[in-house]
């Protein structure tokens, strides 16, 4: 389980402006903000750069946080927003003239994409070729092993929307898998299970 | 280890990077604390202002225009949102929010903003592309139109049919639905060398519901004719030419008749041809009739008549070459 699990005394204490609490969460949170950057964030935008963008708003505005137990809910959806404006702005950048385009193919810096094997690579460009809902709950889902009841609160939809976006990102997943070649003795045992369900019709 | 695994390990964050990260962070923040004004405060107003400008800019009209080049795609800048690459021919209209795009012809590139509520749609005639947030390629030729999407999600609606969803790296054909697109997707086909029962299947949908009287109905026979005398079909390719020469407006009897004589005469001899031969023996005849009605005749002095005509209006060295071989044979037959 990816998501650190937040003490109600610490949000207290943070959302009550104390320095130490603060920085606490600060710790706890600030390395789950970036994967999810890192791998929901799509093509052109800079993980690090969105990641340092959310922290700021997250902790300029903890003290209006009104429902302290959906707390990982609530920094969800502040990252959702950061990364579409950050998606916005990348996606400008393509279109004003002079502007040279933006070469990087996924959310990972420079540095982090130098140091991802091949497959992490091609599983990042599967993952951007998803559509942005369904991108969200395989990572929530298959890559930090979330349930889909806790990823159903923190995207605010029903338990069968998740259930259904994952049957969908899994079966595109896996044609992407098959496309790049990352091999079918590669497909791990959750994603494997769509071969069964591309069956009914998914295909 | 699966590449699921394998893909978790290397996109973990170090700590050395989130270290840095906070040290980011931290900056910017002691830069927000700066000045009596809470930064937020200076910029909301402005925004606010903005916000009001954007959503009335948003509603602004679009001047209506031409989207036309024909060589290296050209790239325009609809508004904030949309963004459109086109080597082709097409209109634009509508507002910023709404704008609507009339493709005729050659490949539209289409880029929108996701999240931003604009609702764009490109039409031809096969076909309506809508969209909320995605990109995507619109071609249009005589085949018909084909919708590619690059990422996000739009509905295409073909004329005719239910809409339907397609989602990055899926793409689409809409086929003509008008007896002309049919024509036109028919002719490309058989230039294209498709096989000769998707080309005629294709002329016989756009001949479905066309009256005697229609001059794509008779554009759709002849095609029908030429395909079908190519596949070794002469009997069917007969058929349609009587078709086609009973129907009014015939404009182009004359071809149909030469067409004709020369598939009947390549299968079944001159008994079968003189249907269509004895139409061309006239005053103004080419020098090919001639020719074939030479061919056909079995009356020494008509066959020199007819050559003598026929040298006359030959107008190629190859027609001449032709006259000439034809007159030696008719001289050495002779008694």
């Amino acid at each position: 389980m990816a998501t650190p699990a937040v003490r109600s005394d610490l949000l207290l204490a943070a959302r009550a402006g104390d320095g130490r609490a603060l920085d606490a969460l600060c710790t706890q949170w600030l390395p789950v903000v970036l994967r999810w950057c890192q791998r929901l964030g799509g093509r052109g935008v800079d993980a690090d750069d969105a990641a340092a963008d959310v922290f700021v708003r997250v902790l300029d505005r903890f003290d209006g946080i009104r429902n302290l137990n959906s707390f990982d809910a609530w920094i969800f959806g502040v990252t959702r927003r950061v990364l579409a404006a950050h998606r916005r702005r990348a996606w400008l950048r393509r279109w004003v003239p002079g502007v040279v385009a933006d070469t990087n193919d996924s959310a990972a810096g420079p540095a982090e994409r130098a140091e991802m094997s091949e497959i992490s690579r091609q599983v990042q460009a599967a993952l951007d070729l998803l559509p942005e809902e369904q991108r969200e709950v395989l990572v929530l889902c298959d890559v930090e092993d979330r349930t889909d009841v806790e990823v159903a609160a923190m995207v605010d939809v029903p338990v069968g929307t998740v259930k259904s976006r994952l049957r969908l990102a899994r079966a595109r997943m896996r044609r992407e898998a098959e496309r790049l070649r990352l091999g079918p003795d590669q497909v791990p045992a959750r994603l494997s299970l769509v071969r069964s369900e591309a069956g009914d019709g998914l295909d | 280890m699966d590449w699921i695994s394998t893909y978790r390990g290397e996109t973990e964050p170090d700590q050395e990077r989130v270290g840095r990260l906070r040290g980011r962070i931290e900056e910017r923040r002691r830069h927000s604390r700066r000045g009596p004004l809470r930064p937020w405060m200076a910029v909301l107003v402005p925004l606010g202002m903005g916000a009001g400008w954007w959503g009335f800019a948003r509603e602004a009209p679009i001047s209506e225009r031409s989207l036309e080049g024909g060589g290296a795609p050209e790239l325009l800048a609809i508004s904030r949102d949309v963004g459109v690459r086109f080597a082709g021919k097409g209109q634009i209209h509508g507002t910023e929010r709404e704008p609507h795009i009339r493709w005729e012809a050659g490949t539209l590139t289409v880029e929108v903003e996701p999240d931003r509520g604009v609702k764009l749609d490109v039409t031809t005639r096969e076909a309506t592309v809508r969209v909320i947030g995605t990109g995507f390629t619109v071609q249009r030729d005589a085949l018909g139109t084909r919708v590619a999407v690059a990422h996000g999600t739009v509905e295409v609606t073909c004329a005719g049919r239910e809409p339907n969803l397609l989602e990055a790296n899926e793409a689409t054909l809409c086929l003509p639905t008008s007896a002309a697109g049919l024509l036109a997707r028919a002719a490309a086909l058989r230039d294209h060398g498709a096989p000769i029962d998707v080309v005629l299947s294709t002329v016989d949908l756009g001949l479905t519901g066309q009256t005697d009287t229609s001059p794509v109905r008779n554009e759709l026979l002849l095609l029908r004719m030429q395909a079908l005398a190519e596949s070794g079909d002469p009997v069917q390719a007969l058929a349609d030419a009587d078709r086609y020469l009973d129907a009014r407006d015939n404009y182009r009897r004359d071809e149909v008749l030469r067409f004709a004589a020369v598939v009947a005469m390549d299968s079944s001899g001159c008994s079968r041809a003189a249907a269509y031969l004895r139409p061309l023996a006239r005053p103004e005849a080419l020098a090919a009739d001639l020719l074939m009605l030479a061919d056909c005749s079995d009356d020494p002095r008509e066959v020199s008549a007819l050559l003598l005509l026929a040298q006359e209006r030959a107008s190629t060295a190859e027609e001449l070459g032709l006259v000439a071989a034809r007159a030696a044979a008719a001289a050495g037959a002779s008694p």
